[in-house]
């Protein structure tokens, strides 16, 4: 997968550019707030339909203006891709080779990539929910059958909600909502076992590779408030029936739903270690570097064409040996944009790529 | 700017309001409108209103009619051994259509969704045990939409039914008859997988 040409109009700072990255390595370098992140965070939205950094549509429009505009011409399969998003306020309009897309699953495929940014960090300093979305991501992006899953999954837990919280509570109707819960969640964390597994195997190679000191990296995936082991998925729906029926009364009490994957987390051990409270910072760098590495490899063995790498001011926090390490372990077949503020922090990666100026909304080369 | 007079606009408006129907649609339904005799207009205006009026709901089966009994209810060569479960009468009409089923009918009015104030009690179940305890059914079809609320209104009837002497299936979902299978999307052929039945 590749960016052949990027045209941003009203775009964060940018009024109206064209940039024609390198097939390779892209290094954009620019003071801070010159708009380096904006680049990246436009070619991200080309693959999600959504920004990284904001939910909000109007913080990506330039200031002043109604609407944004972002149009590019892609490379996957050995074909080439126009995309246009057309986003003012709550207004959306995406095509597809000239023609009109209602759904972001109808781009799947077409295009992926993989973000490093310093806000990777909270993936094990933050709470639950971004490590989820992280998985969620990675299984929507690469499974249909998840995203669906997953969206009927998030229908039922807010009816449920809606009924915990009323004043009278319809106790068949609560059955009702779990038994669906008992089908659609289980789907949820069959799969997301799986990925916790994939990404065992893949992330515990690299960081081995990573860490000079042969060291141990294991993701532990919770579920229902346990480890949750590999099982099958009727296993799976078995125990969630079980402990929907054990909380019930609980839920009830506290008008809230407690039982399914909406609770589910995933922990970093290193050597049998909560990473989350005993690692040093570089080590827990180091785990998101090597997730997101592995995100990588799992989209590339799904689409069989590496995805977009997009780097956002990463470097500044690695010592010189771990930037050398990475260029080894990032696939030379992939095409990478990097940001960072001057050249000579990137040491062994710099070599052979392309050099950008962004400066006042202007990229020179 | 200049625009339409006051009356016209308020036909415009409420064309608008139905399904299907913009502003463009609505403004072309008022032009013809204007062009039609006074007679027409108040015909057309009586048969609305007249619809109204006559239309109703049958006692028995919920469904909408212009009897005290519905069409379907009163028909004597309707098999009385077993009763489909829709949300809407327009479900009904569409299964009727189609001419091979023989049963009767049952119309909940809508499907549950507590998040747009609809629960068990602004849909007529009580209404569907009493039709079921007062007559002799052996099946009961579910025949509610495929979304997460008609699947949640298909499961929340079979627990309130369980209780009772009576079959409880619910209708399956696959590929459209007469289509070839790669015009299906993929979630509607994982559907038709899961619910394969013995050859």
């Amino acid at each position: 997968m590749r960016l052949l040409s990027l045209r941003l109009v009203n775009f964060r700072n940018y009024k109206e550019l064209v940039f024609k990255p390198k097939e390779r390595k892209n290094i954009l370098v620019g003071k801070n707030a010159s708009g380096k992140t904006n680049i990246l965070e436009s070619i991200y939205f080309l693959s999600t339909l959504r920004s990284f950094r904001t939910a909000k549509s109007k913080e990506l429009t330039a200031w002043g203006e109604n609407g944004f505009f972002i149009s590019a011409k892609l490379q996957s399969s050995g074909m080439e891709h126009n995309v246009k998003i057309f986003i003012s306020g709550k207004k959306k309009v995406v095509s597809l080779n000239e023609t009109n897309i209602k759904k972001g699953t109808q781009l799947l495929g077409v295009f992926y990539t993989v973000i490093f940014s310093p806000s990777d960090m909270d993936l094990i300093k933050g709470d639950p929910g971004l490590r989820r979305k992280f998985l969620d991501v990675l299984l929507s992006k690469t499974s249909n059958y998840y995203l669906s899953a997953l969206q009927d999954y998030k229908k039922v837990i807010k009816q449920k909600n809606k009924v915990l919280k009323s004043q009278y509570i319809d106790k068949k109707l609560i059955e009702t909502y779990n038994q669906q819960i008992c089908i659609y969640g289980a789907k949820i964390i069959f799969l997301r076992s799986l990925a916790v597994n994939r990404l065992n195997v893949t992330a515990g190679k690299i960081f081995k590779n990573f860490s000079r000191a042969n060291d141990n990296l294991m993701v532990q995936y919770f579920s229902l408030y346990r480890p949750m082991p590999e099982l099958n998925e009727c296993d799976i729906k078995n125990m969630v029936a079980a402990e929907l029926e054990k909380s019930f009364f609980k839920e009830i009490k506290q008008k809230i739903c407690l039982v399914g994957p909406h609770r589910d987390d995933f922990k970093f051990n290193i050597n049998g270690r909560d990473a989350k409270s005993f690692s040093s910072e570089g080590q827990k760098r180091s785990i998101v570097f090597c997730l997101r590495l592995s995100e990588y490899e799992i989209v590339k063995k799904k689409f069989k064409e590496p995805p977009v790498i997009l780097m956002d001011d990463v470097f500044g926090e690695l010592d010189k040996d771990k930037k050398n390490m990475l260029k080894l372990v990032i696939d030379p077949q992939s095409q990478v944009f990097v940001t960072c503020t001057e050249t000579d922090t990137l040491a062994g990666l710099a070599n052979g790529a392309e050099r950008f100026f962004v400066k006042d909304g202007t990229i020179q080369k | 700017m200049n625009q339409y007079p006051v009356s016209i606009q308020k036909v415009i408006k409420w064309f608008s309001r139905l399904p299907g129907i913009g502003y463009k649609s609505a403004e072309r339904m008022v032009t013809k409108l204007l062009e039609m005799s006074s007679d027409e207009i108040d015909s057309f205006a009586g048969a609305m209103i007249e619809m109204k009026q006559n239309i109703r709901n049958c006692s028995e089966c919920n469904a909408i009619s212009d009897h005290k009994i519905c069409a379907v209810c009163a028909d004597s060569s309707r098999d009385r051994t077993i009763v489909c479960l829709v949300e809407q009468a327009k479900d009904m009409f569409a299964i009727e259509r189609g001419g091979g089923y023989n049963g009767l009918y049952f119309v909940l009015g809508g499907k549950l969704s507590p998040l747009n104030g609809i629960g068990p009690d602004q849909l007529a179940f009580s209404m569907l045990e009493t039709f079921i305890d007062n007559n002799n059914f052996t099946e009961i079809i579910l025949a509610t939409g495929s979304d997460v609320e008609g699947e949640a209104t298909s499961v929340y009837t079979q627990r309130l039914l369980k209780s009772k002497d009576i079959k409880i299936s619910r209708i399956a979902y696959g590929v459209p008859v007469g289509s070839s299978i790669d015009f299906a999307d993929e979630m509607t052929l994982l559907r038709a997988i899961e619910g394969r039945r013995q050859y």
